[in-house]
């Protein structure tokens, strides 16, 4: 208890004289450890803030004072240099309405004056009474604790999660795309060996595999968000975000098999070299066997129309595949999208939760949101 | 004694223009820069309006009304910039000058409060980029009615030289009101060695800091009175294909106006840069886009100066320099105003003598 007891906070804005405050008070105040600036995880029994007598307060030092006031509740505020600025006075009384949502006992001080002695009893009498009330009806250490630790984050901490994040999405991107890239190439693979019968076949397996691979990327995230869950944030999972996984990965069209001028154009080759097949061999076995001409001519027609189907189902087969390895492709890039769309709304969800956090955190320091309690 | 460029060129104007475009053309020149001043809550900013109302009319320049629109903003501060202040001032629009009033507070140690707080401007406006002066705005107000011929705050002075003891506390009051600490402090001095009123209101207007802040807002209206004249020329160009068109197409292609917009453009490209030594040192200026850090030409900031004593060999330098900046990574600004001065030089060369030669 006396190791957080001992510190006194002293701070202010730039040039409003606060190491001057602290500096005096150093000499005054022997028994505690002044400083302008907390370490890590450090509670002050009190803390006095600074402002210039030169005029009053603006927004950012209000943000200061709430900073100040957010780590103790035995908050003293000082306006400096009264010995130069006759006005302190007023300032003093705009401050106070100012900083009204704040219960602070405002005082002037001089403490490095340069007309006239210093001017620090004030201030101290203020905080000796601060303390004491401090003392009487101390703020509750396990709720600051809690809340310490639960809801609000200290910058390094929030430096540190921020790295995590940036990583973190570095990582789901690249594992987005090797999932892509190894389930075209699988696809790919298959779309070359694939028979005109499981065309069909294998468009319903694209749906059911691309499905599965966007569901391997939940899981993954998922798991990156779980161990994210630094300091006790909650981070809403991507499954709240209000996307369905499953209609993402579903492909929106089927494959365009274009090919009524392919088809004409393959029929007309193909009877052509159908038709050169059957005279070439007719007239050669006629020549050799005349007296069997009308049947060779007969059965090298047929054999002409049977090349001639057969190669126009061979052009047809490798039309189709064609177009399936163009769907394919199109089909894996459009799921690469969803997925580092999904990866980026995921860190933008982590991202937004914590800055909220630490917004909370700064606004109400006694604020506590235990973890596990998640949605 | 040369004619200001400004009068040379209503003087060309009014043998050929009738009179509403003449009247027109003196009120478009004559027009002031409209000054507006805000910042901080509790810097002193009525303060600074009273110093500044009276000297700005001499400077050619008016205080615009609260809310009303004004051409340049005199940002006036306290002590430091705060976060908040920087915010505000990286979002002005238009020409800009921060003032640290209550400069006369800064710091009684040292070489006192004037050269700290001219230390700490300069700092500042290596920060922000925004021209920065220090300013004690009661001390100008109090040199103004000093001036007016005020007695009451002499005699206080006196009465405290004479004998600080029983000052009555209604004038002890008044004193610090009206100069503060240091004001009171270097008035009784000169008071004291036997300075009379004259020479104390030139002391507290010295020890203001308004003419530094003047002659930056003078800088800061540059652009717009530049503006403002190529402007005014631009609509008198309509009138050079009326039936006296002749007559205004000579007047606009004459020596005066190219002199005119000369010496405008100067002001612009001088207040550009950041030190420019009044006796013609090369100095280094700063791009108001930050496009490009480049020279003022020796002989071009005192360039009217030189007129008679340049030879024509200095104006056809200074043309060509100007026309090779003209030519640089400048803003359009900057591009305009170049090829005014180089134009501008070359009138001065053929005035001096100069003889153009034909390309071979």
């Amino acid at each position: 208890m006396s190791e957080y007891r001992d510190v006194i906070l002293v701070s202010g804005p730039a040039l409003s004289g606060a190491t001057s405050v602290a500096d005096a008070l150093r000499q005054r105040r022997g028994g505690y450890h002044i400083v302008e600036r907390l370490g890590n995880g450090e509670r002050p029994a009190a803390a006095v803030f600074v402002v210039s007598a030169a005029a009053p307060m603006t927004q950012s030092d209000i943000s200061l004072l709430d900073a100040a006031a957010a780590s103790t509740n035995a908050v003293v505020a000082a306006v400096s240099k009264i010995d130069v600025y006759r006005g302190w006075p007023q300032v003093l009384e705009e401050n106070r309405a100012l900083a009204a949502s704040h219960p602070l006992s405002w005082v002037g001080v001089a403490a490095d004056p340069h007309i006239g002695p210093p001017k620090l009893e004030s201030l101290i009498d203020a905080l000796n009474s601060a303390l004491a009330r401090e003392r009487r009806s101390p703020r509750n250490q396990l709720l600051f604790n809690k809340s310490h630790a639960q809801s609000r984050i200290g910058d390094r901490e929030r430096a540190v999660a921020v790295r995590q994040l940036r990583v973190a999405r570095v990582h789901l991107t690249g594992r987005a795309r090797a999932i892509c890239a190894s389930l075209r190439a699988d696809l790919r693979r298959d779309v070359a060996g694939l028979s005109r019968r499981g065309v069909d076949e294998f468009c319903s397996g694209v749906r059911r595999r691309s499905a599965r691979a966007m569901a391997e990327l939940d899981a993954l995230l998922s798991h990156v968000v779980d161990d994210l869950d630094i300091a006790g944030i909650d981070i809403p999972g991507i499954d709240i975000l209000g996307i369905d996984s499953a209609e993402e990965a579903r492909p929106t069209y089927l494959p365009r098999f274009g090919r009524v001028r392919a088809d004409r154009v393959t029929v007309a080759l193909s009877a052509g070299f159908g038709l050169g097949v059957a005279l070439t061999f007719g007239r050669l076995l006629a020549d050799l066997a005349p007296a069997w001409a009308a049947a060779i001519t007969a059965a090298s027609l047929l054999t002409g129309i049977g090349l001639s189907g057969w190669v126009i189902r061979a052009r047809g087969l490798a039309a189709e595949r064609a177009a399936l390895d163009r769907w394919v492709t199109e089909v894996t890039a459009g799921l690469r999208t969803a997925m580092e769309e999904r990866v980026v709304m995921q860190m933008l969800a982590a991202e937004s939760a914590m800055a909220a956090e630490a917004t909370a955190g700064r606004n109400a320091g006694s604020r506590i949101r235990p973890r596990g309690d998640r949605p | 004694m040369p004619q200001h460029p400004y009068a040379a060129l209503l003087g060309a104007g009014a043998a050929v223009l009738d009179d509403s475009a003449l009247e027109r053309l003196t009120a478009d020149l004559g027009a002031p820069v409209l000054v507006a001043v805000n910042g901080r809550v509790g810097a002193g900013l009525d303060t600074v309006r009273r110093a500044l109302r009276g000297s700005l009319r001499a400077a050619g320049a008016l205080l615009a009304g609260p809310g009303a629109p004004a051409d340049v903003t005199v940002y006036v501060f306290v002590e430091t910039l705060t976060p908040d202040d920087e915010a505000l001032l990286a979002g002005v629009d238009r020409p800009c000058v921060a003032v640290l009033n209550k400069a006369d507070l800064t710091c009684f140690r040292g070489e006192g409060p004037l050269v700290a707080a001219t230390a700490r401007c300069r700092e500042l406006q290596r920060r922000t980029g925004v021209p920065t002066r220090p300013l004690a705005a009661l001390l100008a107000v109090a040199a103004s009615r000093v001036t007016a011929g005020e007695r009451s705050l002499i005699d206080a002075l006196r009465t405290v030289v004479a004998c600080p003891a029983p000052l009555a506390p209604g004038m002890r009051e008044g004193l610090l009101a009206e100069l503060d600490l240091f004001g009171t402090a270097i008035a009784a001095a000169a008071v004291g060695r036997g300075a009379d009123a004259p020479a104390v209101a030139a002391l507290l207007h010295q020890a203001s800091g308004i003419s530094a802040v003047l002659e930056e807002i003078d800088r800061a209206g540059a652009p717009i009175r530049y503006r403002r004249l190529i402007g005014a020329l631009a609509r008198l160009a309509d009138l050079a294909v009326g039936p006296r068109g002749a007559g205004v197409a000579e007047f606009l292609a004459g020596d005066a106006v190219a002199l005119a917009r000369m010496a405008a453009a100067l002001d612009v490209v001088g207040a550009a840069a950041t030190t420019v030594d009044p006796v013609g040192a090369a100095a280094t200026t700063v791009d108001p886009v930050g496009a490009a850090a480049t020279t003022v030409d020796p002989v071009g900031a005192p360039a009217l100066r030189a007129d008679s004593v340049g030879g024509s060999v200095t104006h056809l330098r200074r043309a060509v320099h100007w026309r090779r900046y003209a030519q640089g990574p400048v803003s359009a600004l900057h591009r305009r105003c170049g090829t005014d001065i180089s134009r501008g030089a070359l009138r001065l060369w053929l005035q001096a003598g100069g003889v153009a030669e034909a390309m071979p």
